[in-house]
């Protein structure tokens, strides 16, 4: 159980990749590959999810399960101590199932592009570094090594919009970079501020010389370093500043006195450094979220997409925005949680409403469900906002349903699109007739992101109105227009639905076959997603069980922060 | 002091000198094999990489010999590990430059070329090494002279006006600098710029002259970086003058121009002292030369011209290091330093491979070209990636380390200018990214142009050459110890 099961996940696909890029140009022989290695990781991520247990304690490495520490470099700044990054990966109960939610969405996206002929080489080596990058960053607890696979994440992107996209995709996606870009800019400003201002418990200890080796480290010579970082019995020199985002965490780990110390406020432009600091954070994933109003890449990008690329698009790469704020924006900076909840709710709303508004106005089958997942993410940071247990529950349960069911829904326009090129919602009607498997799917997928009981959906936008109400931070009004939004998605969806697929047969646009109804590889992949999102939606518990740990945790980290001095 | 105890020790000093004697040598052997034997252009430029080749390896000796800084010649110059460190940088650039330099190109005038681009290395010896106000004026000259000819070497009208362009530029600047040394050595009495009297009388010295004298003085220097407002020779030299010469002036005359700042800024930062703001005014200065390469960059359609707008900004990036005034920010610039040489020179000469091959010289005239050279298109981009600074390459780490010093300043002096820079610079990296990306946009997402057949020799010297720098690039991301450790065993004198 303890081999370097994470580190595999994360190499075999680019190690694929590279593969895929040397081997003779055989279409056959790539997506082989692709979805050899997609089946692979999803039997090492079934023996990570069994052999994972779910354990109760603070928020410490201890508490991570299949932690790699390896040395990446160590940096000295002369006189001013070292900087040290690590090859850490590791998981708790958040991490496992972002990352099996991503092996599972992979897989659709693999078998989604089976049949995908033009300049494969490059689509299916791109396809894995994506692949390997975004396991990275699920897995990643070492701040640098997940802004490498954030940042690398933008790379294959970037390509497989550009190239294998629609007619605009060239706008697309380098509007998709520019503003991913800019919002991972603002994350690096955070990165290096936090990496200045905290200390490494371990290697300092060795440096100053309370122990000899790492191994010898315990929380009593834990506590011995943190109290001498406390009254300053360490110098500059011996100091080790850390990337390691579990340590940033731990107030104990900041160095008196320097620009993010919780205690001392330093001020930056007349604000406190520290809600400054996660103001920028928060936008930085913001974008990547998205959140209104950082949200107009998406609905280019999602519209010019393809397929596959579409689902990995709002299926995976959204959570790694929900994901990173958590992970290293309110775990690290809890009192500007505290001090912008209502701004975060206010902005989850305004995602919530505004989305679903767009939707509500698209012609165009792709843009309506591209708004559809702004409004849904927005679930995911009011939830966040609310910092209670429900909320939190409700935010990282919306994640992994969204990502099942925006899959879908993607998988949806898709096959569409294949049949026709064209996605007009008005140029269509009485699909039902023509295509009645088809019409099942959809109505399927559709209740189930308006919310329906019994679809995973409903769960958790159950968990974030209960989180929201109840909570101290919110006022109600917010969770009260949040049930707007679910009404609002209810009618673009139904309105959708009436639509094109009611009434008598009639199609707009010129056909080149006959309009056949699904066939059996899309078959699978909807049956495999409409299954995932029913038994999501009636035992929960797969995923609260193994989630339910990790939000104890991050709440009581949350409140045992000091806020006092935000006050004055 | 006698006059036979001084040519005693100038004759002792020689030795100093010895990897600079090796150029000399060079010059001259090129000189008159070139006048009596006619020799073949591949002979001189196989001369030429020995020479360097033997520059280097008494370089290294140099290098793991000088622990503490050598005076030598009155204090004319000084021989310290950050010095040889440059040394050596240049002479390997000055190696790649001389290998992707072509041979019909330069028109039979071989023997010139190569001259004239061993004569700028020498100049740019001994201008990091100089420790004397008049010594780096000297030397500045030698780089300056040298280059105003070697621009012509496109022999046609552009690279004529480009040079007169350059020489007028250089002129007005070298004069400038010039008043300022004269100001300076009126106030000071001395030109030793590392001498204790030197601080001393400008510690005491009043206000306006200083400020007009270091201001003065500043203006060869950015001249040399290509700094705003001293960068407007840039464009049109880099569009004119040949691919090499081009990769030449934008890696080593740069370069030693950054080296030599370091030095002299600390004297004029007088440990701290200084009742000029050092600080901001660097701050300021990077902001606008990083704001102004970026901004004209943008707008380019010459690959040459939009590389040297990138290389005015990349020099801004390495004068924000100068804002944040500190021994590790002078590591970290040594370390942006060589990370921007190779991934800039690797860009040429990837460039200089498309413009022999195809005849190019416009960013849409790339149309496509991956379909014929993928290996070539793909280290171009990995190279771009690197100069944008996006992990995994080393430009990234490079980029890190540059603002983790002026946040780590910032943090310290609570310059809020030094804020502004980080934001700024960090901002900057992303509207860089639009026009870094727009070559690899061309070569890979626009259809071919024409019908070639696909290129035939996958690996040529040039490839080689690429591969190589791009391995280095990927390397130093990896394992940044690599060079970091070769550069914190270098002293710099705090």
């Amino acid at each position: 159980m303890n081999g370097p099961l994470l580190s595999f996940l994360i190499f075999l696909p680019i190690v694929a990749s590279v593969l895929v890029a040397i081997l003779p140009d055989q279409q056959k022989l790539q997506r082989a590959i692709t979805m050899g290695v997609s089946l692979l990781q999803l039997v090492i991520i079934t023996i990570i999810y069994f052999g994972f247990q779910s354990v109760s304690g603070s928020y410490k490495l201890e508490n991570f399960q299949f932690v790699e520490q390896q040395n990446w470099f160590e940096l000295s700044l002369s006189g001013l101590g070292k900087i040290s990054a690590d090859y850490l990966v590791g998981i708790d109960g958040l991490g496992l199932i972002m990352v099996l939610l991503s092996v599972v969405v992979l897989l659709i996206a693999t078998i989604s592009s089976w049949h995908h002929k033009d300049r494969s080489r490059g689509y299916f080596a791109l396809f894995l570094l994506l692949n390997g990058a975004i396991i990275g960053c699920f897995v990643a607890l070492d701040f640098l090594l997940f802004y490498l696979f954030f940042e690398f994440m933008l790379l294959p992107m970037y390509f497989l919009i550009g190239l294998w996209g629609g007619p605009r995709r060239e706008y697309a996606s380098i509007k998709f970079f520019l503003y991913t870009l800019l919002g991972s800019v603002f994350i690096l400003i955070v990165l290096i501020a936090l990496n200045l201002s905290t200390m490494d418990p371990i290697k300092t200890a060795v440096e100053v010389g309370v122990i000899d080796h790492v191994d010898q480290y315990d929380e009593q010579i834990e506590s011995t370093i943190q109290s001498m970082l406390a009254s300053s019995e360490i110098s500059d020199e011996q100091m080790v500043h850390t990337f390691n985002l579990v340590y940033m965490a731990d107030e104990s780990n900041l160095i008196p006195n320097s620009l993010l110390d919780s205690k001392v406020i330093k001020v930056i432009l007349g604000h406190p450094a520290r809600l400054l600091v996660f103001l920028l954070i928060f936008i930085g994933f913001a974008i990547k979220i998205p959140v209104v109003p950082f949200h107009t890449w998406l609905p280019d990008a999602h519209v010019e997409a393809p397929t596959a690329i579409s689902v990995i698009l709002a299926g995976i790469l959204l959570k790694v925005g929900g994901y990173g704020l958590i992970r290293a924006g309110i775990l690290i900076f809890p009192d500007g949680l505290i001090h912008y909840s209502w701004l975060l709710g206010m902005l989850g709303v305004l995602s919530i409403i505004y989305g679903a508004m767009n939707a509500l106005a698209s012609k165009d089958l792709k843009r309506l469900i591209a708004y559809s997942s702004v409004s849904h993410m927005g679930f995911v940071l009011l939830g966040i906002a609310s910092i209670s247990s429900e909320g939190f529950g409700g935010a990282i349960y919306q994640m992994i349903s969204h990502g099942v069911i925006s899959a879908a829904l993607f998988l949806i326009a898709g096959v569409l699109y294949d049949r026709t090129h064209d996605r007009m919602i008005e140029n269509y009607s009485g699909l039902a007739q023509q295509m009645p498997k088809y019409t099942v799917f959809v109505v399927i997928f559709f209740f189930a992101s308006l919310g329906l009981p019994g679809f995973s959906g409903f769960i958790a936008e159950v968990f974030v109105l209960l989180g929201s109400f109840s909570s101290e931070y919110l006022p109600g009004w917010m969770m009260i227009t949040a049930t707007f939004g679910l009404v609002l998605s209810a009618a673009y969806y139904l309105w959708t639905i009436q639509r094109m697929f009611y009434g008598p047969l009639h199609i707009k646009v010129p056909i080149k076959e006959a309009l056949l109804d699904i066939g059996k590889r899309e078959y699978i992949m909807m049956v495999s997603l409409a299954i995932l999102t029913f038994l999501l939606g009636v035992f929960p518990h797969f995923i609260l069980d193994v989630i339910n740990h990790p939000i104890v945790t991050f709440i009581e980290l949350i409140h045992s922060v000091n806020v006092e001095h935000l006050t004055n | 002091m006698s006059l036979y105890q001084k040519l005693l020790t100038i004759s002792g000093d020689l030795v100093e000198i010895l990897p600079e004697f090796v150029l000399v040598a060079l010059m001259l052997m090129i000189l008159l094999t070139d006048l009596f034997f006619a020799p073949k252009e591949r002979f001189i430029q196989i001369l030429v990489l020995v020479g360097l080749l033997l520059e280097f390896y008494l370089l290294v000796n140099q290098f793991l010999l000088a622990d503490s800084p050598t005076y030598a010649f009155f204090r004319m110059i000084t021989v310290d590990s950050q010095s040889v460190f440059w040394k050596m940088i240049f002479a390997l650039l000055t190696s790649i430059v001389v290998i992707i330099s072509p041979l019909r190109l330069v028109r039979h005038k071989g023997a010139e070329y190569y001259l004239l681009i061993v004569g700028i290395l020498l100049g740019a010896n001994f201008l990091v090494m100089s420790s004397n106000l008049l010594m780096l004026y000297f030397s500045l000259e030698v780089i300056s002279i040298t280059s105003y000819i070697i621009t012509t070497f496109s022999f046609n009208r552009s690279s004529a006006e480009a040079s007169i362009k350059y020489l007028l530029f250089g002129a007005v600047a070298s004069a400038i600098m010039l008043y300022g040394i004269s100001l300076l050595y009126a106030l000071t009495g001395t030109l030793d710029f590392g001498s204790q009297a030197f601080i001393d009388a400008l510690l005491s010295a009043k206000l306006l002259p200083l400020i007009v004298s270091s201001v003065l003085l500043m203006a060869g220097f950015l001249f040399k970086i290509a700094a705003v407002p001293f960068h407007v020779w840039a464009p049109d030299v880099y569009t004119s003058a040949p691919t090499p010469v081009v990769s030449f002036f934008s890696t080593v005359p740069k370069l030693a121009g950054v080296a030599i700042f370091m030095k002299i800024i600390l004297t004029l930062n007088l440990f701290g002292q200084s009742p000029i703001n050092w600080s901001t005014m660097m701050a300021i200065v990077a902001m606008l030369t990083i704001m102004i390469g970026n901004f004209s960059a943008l707008w380019q359609s010459n690959i040459k011209r939009l590389l040297a707008y990138s290389s005015i900004a990349q020099g801004g990036f390495l004068l924000a290091g100068f804002a944040a005034l500190s021994q590790s920010a002078y590591a970290n610039i040594l370390f942006y330093a060589c990370v921007y040489a190779i991934a800039n020179i690797g860009v040429f000469v990837i460039i200089q491979y498309f413009e022999r091959k195809e005849q190019i010289f416009e960013v849409g005239e790339y149309t496509g070209l991956i379909k014929k050279y993928p290996f070539m298109c793909l280290l171009l981009t990995i190279l771009l990636i690197s100069l944008t600074g996006l992990p995994p390459t080393a430009g990234f780490t490079a980029k890190l380390l540059i603002f983790t010093s002026i946040w780590e300043s910032f943090d310290y002096t609570n310059n809020q200018w030094l804020f502004y820079l980080l934001i700024f610079g960090l901002i900057n990296t992303v509207i860089s990214l639009f026009y870094y990306l727009k070559v690899p946009y061309y070569m890979i997402f626009k259809p071919f142009r024409s019908d070639l057949r696909p290129n035939q020799i996958l690996f040529g010297l040039e490839n080689y050459l690429g591969g190589l720098l791009v391995l280095a690039v990927l390397l130093f991301f990896f394992n940044p110890n690599w060079l970091m450790g070769l550069i914190n065993s270098i002293n710099f004198a705090f």
